[in-house]
């Protein structure tokens, strides 16, 4: 039988296994929105563990990562620096945002930061950000499970078709199920991933090098500019040789990415949303500790970009293909490239899913809502008879997750999309959701007014230095730019503004 | 003051004290992996387990920021008992 056919059988195995997951999990909860959003505040230490993991590493990270390691070298560590930097202060952050939740009945961010700070127009610059940082990473999720099924069927399954199988089961698990399908899914993905990486980072350096100390020797003598930080700003492949390839990138740029991406790693709103899906403050504090444990997966994902290097005759256009290629070139059995599919398909559908649920969340609960009633003015007159009623919220999602999975499909089936560039964009503007989401929770003095000119002047510094590239200080990102600007504002607009009435805060902290 | 109360006493302090600890741990972490710092474990040459330095170094602070919050978590769960 060909190889083709068998990597197809298996994926198609996978599949199914995670469809059945989805369905069956989805049933668990309530058919109300608290249940599609929160899953009725359900999750557990494991389930939290896996979805937090799972969709943090995304195909950026399972692709991305061996590609980073491999065209750019060193730079790939600011990967590994930000996220155990990032997550633990969610140790704090999670339990105050989730008591909060189940006090308000808060199941977003913006609905959070809008609960302290009353204002329709901040709910709704929250939701477009935040769905316009979506859209593009859920399209690069999507060419991602594309790419990979069509280069290890060898063509027989192309992009378009691959990534409409594997998002086509996204969408029903998501439909049915909510997020209590994502975490379920997340759980049973992350584990494939965690076990492939591993096995594939920890096999490949031996077979090629004889180990990982051998491997490394080898790489200092001949390339050793790429294991020194900051490493490369672009990749060495586009040279052709790794000798002098590449321009180096600057210790102003790769520190300024760790940083902003540690600002920004749980203001992402599908992550932070879920503080709302824990069952308990335990479960989201014991995630937090185990967070960095899901996190040295990428010690193997970087071996695998490393060993790429000095393979004879290995100088590929785009890097993020340089996992597929190692595994095609490798000979292995059909079955394990199945497997090293599902490890790929399970990082870009366990991160497309809890984006694609979260901006179709988004979307009503903070874009629409708040203009219909409920969320405008908490118990004035019209409130009930204007406000949206449950089971209409939940079809409208519903039918958010189909048009949101088209469009972003539609994009993906685009190779000159500049989506990317968007993408890029995207954790600088995400970072500015951390300055009043820390201010909502810890700092009584913030008011409305200085949280919104904190938040416009910070995005539209963060947009203005990512147009005028040239105009950044050192190199350094624009949305630690924009955050230089953000804080002294939400602070000094604050202090000249009326303080919130003592009622309102204490209806809030209460 | 009983034994009682300044066990309690001793626990609500560790209860402010370690939010703190852990913030300049943090801060700590963020100067180490960035620079200037990190420029001092920059050495390619040296290998750790097999890793060179830079790539160990990343490695190790992950590591750290584990114990350091499993320790935070255990601080809690001793005091809330």
């Amino acid at each position: 039988m060909p190889q083709w056919v068998v990597v197809s059988v298996v994926i198609a195995l996978y599949l199914g296994v995670t469809l059945t997951i989805g369905l069956i999990s989805g049933r668990r909860a309530s058919k109300s929105v608290d249940g599609f959003v929160t899953a009725d505040r359900s999750f557990g230490v494991i389930v939290l563990y896996f979805v937090m993991g799972a969709s943090v590493f995304s195909a950026f990270a399972f692709l991305g990562g061996p590609g980073f390691a491999y065209g750019r070298g060193a730079a790939a560590f600011y990967i590994l620096g930000y996220g155990a930097l990032g997550m633990a202060p969610f140790y704090w952050l999670g339990p105050r945002a989730a008591a909060a939740g189940r006090r308000h009945g808060f199941v977003t961010q913006a609905q959070l930061v809008t609960g302290r700070f009353p204002s329709r127009w901040l709910s709704l610059g929250l939701a477009v950000m935040s769905v316009a940082a979506f859209v593009p990473y859920i399209t690069l999720q999507m060419r991602g499970a594309g790419i990979v099924i069509e280069v290890v069927t060898e063509g027989h399954v192309p992009l378009w078709l691959g990534a409409a199988l594997a998002y086509g089961i996204v969408v029903l698990y998501v439909l049915r199920g909510g997020v209590a399908a994502v975490g379920w899914t997340n759980t049973f993905q992350g584990a494939i991933m965690l076990v492939i990486a591993w096995t594939f980072g920890m096999w490949l350096p031996g077979e090629l090098y004889g180990g990982v100390g051998p491997m490394f020797e080898r790489l200092a003598a001949e390339a050793g500019e790429m294991l020194a930080l900051p490493g490369l700003a672009t990749p060495w492949t586009a040279s052709g040789s790794v000798e002098g390839g590449g321009t180096a990138w600057t210790w102003g740029g790769y520190s300024s990415a760790i940083l902003v991406s540690a600002i920004g790693l749980v203001m992402w709103p599908h992550l932070f949303m879920k503080a709302f899906t824990a069952k308990n403050d335990e479960a989201l504090r014991r995630m937090v500790v185990l967070f960095p444990t899901f996190q040295l997966f990428l010690i193997p994902v970087f071996l695998i970009g490393f060993a790429g290097i000095l393979v004879p005759g290995l100088v590929l256009d785009n890097p993020d293909y340089v996992l597929p290629e190692l595994i095609i070139g490798a000979s292995l059995p059909p079955l394990v490239v199945g497997l090293f599919c599902a490890g790929a398909l399970s990082a870009s559908m366990s991160t497309g899913d809890a984006l694609l649920h979260a901006a179709a969340s988004i979307t009503i609960e903070d874009g629409v809502k708040p203009f219909r009633g409920r969320g405008k003015e908490r118990g004035a007159p019209d409130d009930e008879a204007r406000q949206t009623s449950d089971a209409e919220e939940r079809r409208m999602m519903r039918w958010l997750v189909v048009i949101l999975g088209v469009v972003a499909y539609g994009f993906a089936l685009d190779p000159d999309s500049s989506l990317v560039i968007l993408l890029l964009s995207a954790y600088g503007l995400i970072a500015q959701l951390a300055p009043p989401v820390w201010a909502a929770l810890f700092w009584k003095r913030a008011t409305t007014a200085g949280a919104l000119a904190g938040f416009v002047g910070g995005a539209a510094t963060t947009l203005f230095f990512f147009v005028m590239d040239d105009l950044k200080p050192f190199g350094i990102h624009e949305g630690i730019l924009g955050l230089i600007v953000h804080v002294p504002l939400l602070v000094i607009v604050s202090l000249l503004t009326e303080p919130q009435s003592e009622e309102e805060l204490e209806r809030f902290f209460t | 003051m009983n034994e009682t109360e300044s066990r309690r006493d001793r626990r609500r302090g560790a209860g402010r004290i370690v939010p703190a600890l852990v913030v300049v741990f943090l801060v700590v972490e963020a100067f180490a992996l960035t620079w200037p710092i990190a420029t001092l474990f920059n050495d390619p040459g040296t290998r750790i387990l097999g890793l060179p330095l830079p790539f160990a170094w990343s490695v190790a602070w992950v590591v750290a920021t584990f114990f350091v919050m499993a320790g935070v978590w255990w601080t809690d769960r001793r005091r809330e008992r």
